[in-house]
């Protein structure tokens, strides 16, 4: 053990170094052990050195460690034991209870008498560890957020060509109604390119048929109930005027407090053709373009109200073609279909005040509804459509009431005073049309009430 | 000498077991002469492809250098099967210098270690390097090219995780034959 002792006084220097050091001969027996060491493990050289290092710290005992530490001192250099591979070679325990982190280098040293011994220098690596660890946990969250934002802007990327691509226009403005954003359909719609419209506000687009009132009540109802839809004119930007189905809906911010106002409408021209057209067809009688029968009957029913709210008379004329279907069996289905169609023409002549309406009734039977008519006016009316039809001069040779198509007409009319329902104005008037018919045909019949 | 090497490199196999799960397999190695480092560099041993090597150079009664070459794939399959990290880890390329050289401290130690065992004498060895080039990239250095060398060269491999590496011993020619005779005056 000469070298043993010998070995330690050299080995002094090493109690100033702030890293672990101690050495041990060939037989394992540690011969120095610093001061840093002491501090590290509590253990006081005194009682260490002479012992084992295997003794003392049996984890060394696996191969990976005694093996490499052996060949210290057959020769083979310097073993070094990473913290990354082994967290440690003399374990020490940190305040919070885990082992400190370990780099460590084991070398062999030559005495001057020939005797190898192994120097082992320690360094604790923990904070460097965890700073490098922080850093990576830094780095990942950084990606992990990078990823997050790509996400989010794929996602507002795609929602913004959407908006810039579907059918409807779009305008979005600030509180204060500045246009900030509009889309293609926008333009596409009201003309007004984007640089136009923004900074505007969307009473740029005001037709002017709707009044203040009209736009006060949309707007009390956007903030009270969070959204309004409807349909308004609006005006594009060559001045036409079109109508418009719009949905508008406030937008809020993260924090709940409005910041915009986002509105989506669509162009609904063609469905205002098509539904006037469709109105048209189901009020209209196909064969002569007067009214239906259940066109009548609804207009009857509100005129009917209106003469007893306003106190008018309200007179409906009932009118057939005389012998028909004769006329029918003389020049087949088409020609009575011209001349149903003529009958109609001429009846329309005479019924061209707001409010008047001629309908087909049945097939060769019409009636004339005539608002604020009394019975005077009525007669006078009724007497004209006959005479005037029967100088239509149609041919009619198997008539036996004319020679020429005629028709005959019961009137009927009611004021305050009398008839309590619109079909007792109907029954009225059928009843005045067969006292009509039964006096002879060609002729007009008045309901005279008692 | 064969068996010498074999000795040390088994050596390093039962620490390298002992810290990957999964079996170490060394090959028995190879020991040629060659005319010349430069012969050596000029050979196919690995085409021209990236490698990833520790290399300990060492002077004294043997002059040399000792490389374990691993193919770059391979390198980072002993990393993370060393380190425990997923081989697709982003943080395997920062462990890999640091793991890489522990390795060939293992491996280049107990060659050594079993050779200076033998020889009893002096041998100074520098500070290992990591290096990552083609293996003639990895093979130039300041020696004369044209002095014969010896190459003692050994596979291993763990083949569960698909490593594969590479031992290279080179000896300069003088200093092998004081190996040799250390080598007789045993028998």
């Amino acid at each position: 053990m000469s070298g043993t002792a010998s070995g330690h006084t050299n080995f002094t220097l090493f109690d100033s170094l702030p890293i672990g050091a101690l050495v041990i001969n060939k037989e394992f027996k540690i011969v120095y052990w610093n001061r840093t060491l002491e501090v590290w493990t509590g253990m006081d050289k005194n009682r260490i050195v002479g012992k084992s290092l295997l003794d003392s710290f049996p984890n060394l005992n696996q191969k990976k460690y005694a093996d490499r530490i052996k060949q210290i001192f057959t020769g083979a250099p310097s073993a070094v034991f990473s913290s990354l591979l082994h967290r440690y070679l003399i374990p020490v325990e940190g305040k919070d209870g885990s082992f400190r982190s370990q780099n460590s280098t084991v070398t062999p040293m030559v005495s001057p008498s020939g005797e190898v011994f192994a120097m082992f220098f320690i360094q604790d690596v923990t904070e460097l560890s965890a700073r490098i660890r922080d850093f990576k946990n830094m780095r990942d969250k950084a990606i992990q957020e990078i990823k997050e934002r790509q996400k989010v802007e794929e996602k507002l990327r795609l929602m913004a060509a959407v908006i810039e691509n579907t059918a409807e226009g779009v305008i979005i403005t600030d509180t204060q109604g500045n246009i900030q954003i509009v889309n293609k359909s926008f333009t596409k719609i009201t003309g007004y390119s984007e640089r136009e419209a923004l900074g505007n506000t969307p009473r740029l687009l005001r037709s002017g048929r709707h009044n203040e009132h009209f736009y006060n009540n949309m707007w009390r109802q956007i903030n009270e109930t969070g959204f309004w839809v409807g349909e308004f004119w609006n005006k594009r930007k060559n001045g036409s005027i079109y109508p418009q189905k719009t949905s508008i809906s406030p937008v809020m911010d993260a924090n709940g407090k409005l910041s915009h106002y986002a509105g989506i409408f669509l162009d609904i021209t063609d469905r205002k053709i098509v539904e006037d057209e469709l109105r048209k067809l189901s009020t209209t009688d196909g064969l002569t373009d007067v009214s239906n029968r259940r066109n009548f009957d609804f207009t009857l029913d509100m005129e009917w109200k209106r003469t007893r709210r306003d106190k008018t008379p309200l007179s409906l004329l009932m009118i057939d073609i005389d012998r028909f279907k004769l006329y029918n069996d003389t020049y087949g289905h088409l020609a009575g279909d011209k001349c149903i169609q003529s009958v109609a023409n001429s009846l329309k002549g005479f019924a061209n005040r707001p409010g008047d309406l001629v309908a087909r009734y049945g097939g060769e039977e019409f009636t004339v509804l005539l608002p604020g008519v009394d019975r005077l006016n009525a007669e006078t009316i009724a007497q004209s459509i006959r005479s005037h039809i029967e100088f239509l001069e149609i041919p009619h040779p198997t008539s036996g009431v004319s020679k020429f198509v005629s028709i005959s007409a019961g009137v009927a009319t009611v004021s305050i005073d009398h008839g309590a329902t619109p079909s007792e104005l109907v029954e009225l008037a059928d009843k005045a049309l067969y006292q009509a018919k039964r006096a002879g045909r060609n002729r007009i019949y008045v309901y005279e009430n008692k | 000498m064969a068996e010498i090497v074999n000795i040390g490199v088994g050596r390093a196999a039962g620490i390298l077991n002992e810290m990957v799960d999964g079996s170490v397999d060394l090959k028995v190695p190879s020991i040629e002469v060659l005319l010349s480092r430069k012969a050596l560099r000029e050979g196919k041993l690995f085409g021209g492809q990236m490698l990833s090597c520790v290399k300990m150079p060492f002077n004294g009664s043997l002059t040399g250098c000792a490389y374990l070459i691993f193919r770059s794939d391979s390198a980072l399959n002993l990393v993370a099967a060393l380190t425990g990290e997923r081989v697709d880890s982003p943080d395997l390329d920062s462990m890999k210098v640091e793991t890489l050289n522990e390795v060939g401290n293992i491996i280049i130690n107990a060659v050594m270690g079993s050779i200076g065992n033998i020889l009893d004498k002096y041998i100074d060895y520098s500070v290992p390097a990591y290096e990552e080039s083609t293996f003639s990239g990895i093979l130039s250095s300041n020696v004369d090219d044209d002095a014969w060398v010896v190459l003692a060269h050994t596979d291993f491999s763990i083949e569960k995780r698909k490593i594969k590496g590479n031992i290279l011993l080179v000896f300069e020619l003088a200093s092998f034959d004081s190996v040799l005779s250390a080598i007789d005056s045993m028998s």
